[in-house]
């Protein structure tokens, strides 16, 4: 193997991170060429240097961690149902559209048909063709099951509003459970620490009392 | 992921709060350490490290337990780093990468040992982000590759060759700043 391609493979020997089949080679390499020792030693010198960088040391905060959490929940909850709401008003426009305009939608032989208002007129050529008109009372029978439909939409509708509302509910109910946790859980933080400061100020008060004493 | 945090995960999805504690006072020095790495700023490492928290503790009921929570973790703060560096665009660029330190009282050999660190901050900070995750994850934070790729979603093959690049340019940069072996072997 050339140099060029050993020194790619250095970096990974160097962390322990060779296949087993190709450390031996890599490595019998490294024995008999001077320039990848060189290259290798400079790699190493390297990750020594890497490890001179310090961090900051990070405590997080609990209290403020549980007030931060309780407040992006509320956020959460307000966006929710702000969004609630509108779909609701949506789906309400829509109902009222169905109900005033009597629209009706459907797919029919390869086109998407949106009709408002009653069916429509029987034209005079169908006459002229020799075909009699219905007499008035089958046209009222066919627009018994238009009237149907239209009331099972609207049904429809208000199941799916009602099922929006109790998700709603349901998702609020849940957002406000864990509210409550978080808030349980801050107080009971805020007792502890309450509890621990009283500790401290009495081992405190002892120690100045046994210094005083001993002076 | 060690037994101790699938048992702290599985208490807390039961609703233990304290074991969602544990896993932050486990977890927050590592990815802390990881975040100043990235986002090369002291300053901000808290928040971010705070912000890595709040969306697992928001997601923590979604998580589903695979032996990965390492991984989950990492991913979070790479895309909590993602985002403050986004907003970060936004506001004028630092000259140097860490504040210069106090030298008044230090000694000659700390003096020397703190310019060296600076110059490998910088070094660091002048990599591609692709590079510098990998160096990051793989040196500092002791990931395997399999998990690198799993935290960045990239072919383990593909993270070795920019693992490879990643030493061999700082190699490069740190000689060009005084720091090549034969400059420190004295």
């Amino acid at each position: 193997m050339s140099c060029s391609v050993i020194r790619n493979q250095l970096p990974l020997l160097l962390y322990g991170d060779l296949l087993p089949e190709e450390k031996p080679i890599v490595e019998k390499h490294l024995a008999a060429c001077i320039s990848c020792q060189r290259e290798f030693e400079a790699l190493r010198s390297v990750q020594q240097k890497l490890g001179l960088l310090a961090a900051p040391d990070v405590q997080i905060d609990l209290p403020r961690f549980y007030r931060r959490a309780a407040e992006r929940q509320e956020r959460g909850r307000r966006r929710w149902r702000r969004l609630a709401l509108a779909t609701a008003s949506a789906a309400a426009i829509l109902v009222g559209c169905t109900l005033t305009l009597r629209l009706e939608a459907h797919v029919e032989g390869h086109q998407f048909i949106l009709r408002w208002g009653g069916p429509p007129e029987v034209r005079n050529d169908a006459v002229a063709t020799g075909q009699h008109a219905q007499p008035e009372m089958d046209r009222t029978a066919e627009k018994l099951p238009v009237a149907a439909a239209t009331e099972d939409q609207i049904r429809l509708l208000s199941e799916l509003i009602h099922a929006l509302a109790d998700s709603v509910q349901s998702v609020e109910r849940r957002e406000q459970q864990d509210t409550a946790q978080l808030q349980a859980r801050l107080l009971e933080l805020q007792q502890q620490n309450a509890q621990r400061w009283s500790a401290l100020e009495r081992t405190v008060d002892s120690l100045y009392q046994s210094v005083q004493k001993g002076e | 992921m060690s037994s101790r945090d699938a048992e702290l995960i599985q208490r807390w999805q039961r609703g233990d709060a304290a074991a969602f504690e544990d896993l932050v006072r486990r977890w927050q020095q590592p990815i802390a350490r990881f975040l100043y790495r990235l986002v090369d700023r002291a300053d901000v490492t808290r928040d971010l490290c705070q912000e890595v928290f709040l969306r697992v503790y928001h997601a923590g009921p979604r998580y589903r337990e695979n032996g990965a929570f390492a991984g989950w973790l990492y991913q979070i703060a790479l895309n909590v780093a993602r985002d403050a560096g986004r907003r970060r665009r936004h506001e004028p660029v630092r000259l140097t990468s860490q504040e210069v330190p106090d030298r008044g009282a230090a000694s000659e050999a700390i003096v020397q040992q703190e310019e060296t660190a600076r110059l490998v901050a910088q070094a660091i900070a002048e990599l591609s982000e692709d590079l510098r995750l990998v160096l990051v994850l793989r040196h500092y934070e002791n990931l395997s590759f399999e998990e690198i790729a799993r935290v960045t979603r990239t072919p383990a093959s593909t993270l070795k060759s920019r693992f490879a690049a990643a030493l061999n340019r700082l190699r490069v940069r740190l000689k060009e700043l005084g720091l090549g072996p034969e400059e420190t072997e004295e």
